[in-house]
């Protein structure tokens, strides 16, 4: 039986920029975590209806894995409360908070406060001197690993990454270029369905609009169903619906400079990430390394359309003096 | 959709609330509940997995609770009732100036389509029967707690 004695609490902090709602939404959003903390090796979301979620998480500690199975529950002000019937091996019991506050005075930033509470197993033969020397050194391990965790989110945040949620064993693919353009350029370019044919291997021709989406004929010769979806922070997601599935691919756009940075990031399934490349253009049979190689030239490929649209508007400019 | 009823009990709040938070008690109150196992619990946060026994054959649903002494009980469950998508509630009770306490339970539902394994019928007139077992189980624990 345990005494409130046992308990032990941890706590970090952070400051982040980005709006509170939309750090909390991350936070909440834990299958997208495993692009942001690299200690993950997977998550299963076992529920989630908004304000509840539970789930299971493969996570590296000490270089060993752990499986804990964790329950959230959302506030109204987004907080996130915690608890963990399942807790890490070196623990009874586990639970916790992730606050997010806003500072008046930087209201697009917020402060993310990360509270444990937690009762750690007793070793056996272990004195209970040796005991309490061993929790004040977890605590310590335990803090830093909450501040690696918030830092991690902070870099995330600042380099304004793309978030992609991990389905379940799904491998996660990230490339990048620098285009000389401007970021209204490549906004007026990126969010027109129909340049998608100029850029991408995958998308041949685009038909007729079919609600909020157009007809695209594939390299695969399937019609799928298409469109584009600006989000907040430079974010674009491709998203066509292929029978009564959903695929995204997704951009994220930063000013550099007198440049722009762009990130384009695709999951790739289970099936094709373990096989070695072959089986022909989009056939499927597919690698990561071919995945990724391919997203390099159609990056290369982007660069060169908007260039070409640049040389075009800087021939007509000429002409109009 | 969302249901609610109401009572009053005539005892304090805290032997009132006490019914409801202990699952253990539960069998013993609703004729319905057959077993209740309670594999988490913390003193706030709680885990648990209940058979009742309804006309088609024994259900068991199970989920999470959030224990609040003595004004409130939220529920939800990750395993809810067969014919439902989504099953959460919450109890909650407030002292009266006159004595005893006026206990309020709310229920948030959704239904699986009749393809899904839902029933045939809308989930307003499933609301109805649903309503009805809440009303029955807050005379039933009325009467437990009463006559404590």
């Amino acid at each position: 039986m345990s005494s409130s004695s046992d308990w032990d609490h941890a706590e970090a902090q952070a400051l982040v920029a980005a709006p509170r709602a939309e750090v909390a939404a991350l936070f909440w959003d834990i299958a997208a975590w495993h692009a942001i903390w690299l200690k993950i090796d997977d998550v299963d979301v076992l529920y989630d209806d908004g304000a509840h979620q539970e789930f299971v998480m493969g996570v590296q500690r000490d270089g060993r894995r752990e499986d804990v199975r964790t329950i959230r529950y959302r506030r109204r002000d987004g907080a996130i409360d915690f608890f963990s019937p399942l807790p890490p091996p070196t623990m009874v019991s586990h639970n916790g908070s992730w606050l997010f506050e806003v500072d008046p005075a930087q209201p697009d930033s917020c402060r993310v406060s990360a509270r444990r509470n937690y009762q750690l197993i007793g070793a056996l033969g272990e004195t209970r001197t040796q005991f309490v020397d061993r929790r004040r050194d977890y605590r310590q391990q335990f803090e830093k690993r909450l501040q690696a965790i918030l830092d991690c989110f902070v870099d995330h945040f600042a380099t304004a990454m793309p978030v992609v949620s991990e389905v379940k064993g799904m491998t996660v693919c990230t490339e990048h270029i620098r285009i000389e353009c401007t970021l209204e350029e490549i906004d007026a370019f990126l969010a027109d369905v129909h340049n998608l044919p100029s850029w991408t291997g995958f998308f041949r021709s685009v038909g007729r609009p079919v609600g909020d989406r157009f007809e695209v004929k594939t390299a695969m010769g399937t019609t799928i169903r298409t469109r584009i979806e600006r989000g907040d922070r430079g974010r674009y997601v491709i998203s066509s619906l292929v029978g009564d599935c959903e695929e995204r691919a997704e951009l994220v756009v930063a000013a550099a400079a007198s440049s722009v940075e762009v990130s384009f990031t695709v999951n790739v399934l289970p099936a094709l990430a373990d096989h070695a490349a072959g089986g022909g253009e989009f056939g499927a049979v597919d690698g990561v390394a071919v995945q990724q190689g391919r997203m390099r030239d159609e990056l290369e490929r982007l660069r060169a359309a908007l260039t070409a649209e640049a040389t075009v508007r800087a021939a007509a400019a000429h002409h109009d003096r | 959709m969302q249901i609610s009823e109401g009572i009053t009990i005539d005892a304090p709040i805290d032997r009132t609330y006490a019914a409801f938070a202990d699952l253990d008690r539960w069998p013993e109150i609703l004729p319905d509940t057959l077993a209740v196992d309670i594999t988490y619990f913390d003193g706030y946060n709680q885990e648990f997995s209940m058979t009742v026994e309804r006309p088609g054959g024994d259900e068991t649903v199970s989920g999470f609770r959030y224990c609040r002494p003595p004004f409130e009980l939220e529920l939800f469950q990750t395993t809810p009732p067969p014919v439902m998508k989504r099953m959460s509630g919450l109890w909650k009770f407030a002292e009266l100036p006159a004595g005893g306490t006026e206990v309020v339970a709310t229920r948030r539902f959704s239904l699986k389509t009749v393809e899904e394994g839902g029933p045939a019928v809308t989930e307003e007139l499933f609301a109805t029967t649903l309503r009805t077992i809440l009303r029955t189980n807050l005379e039933l624990f009325k009467k437990a707690v009463e006559r404590e």
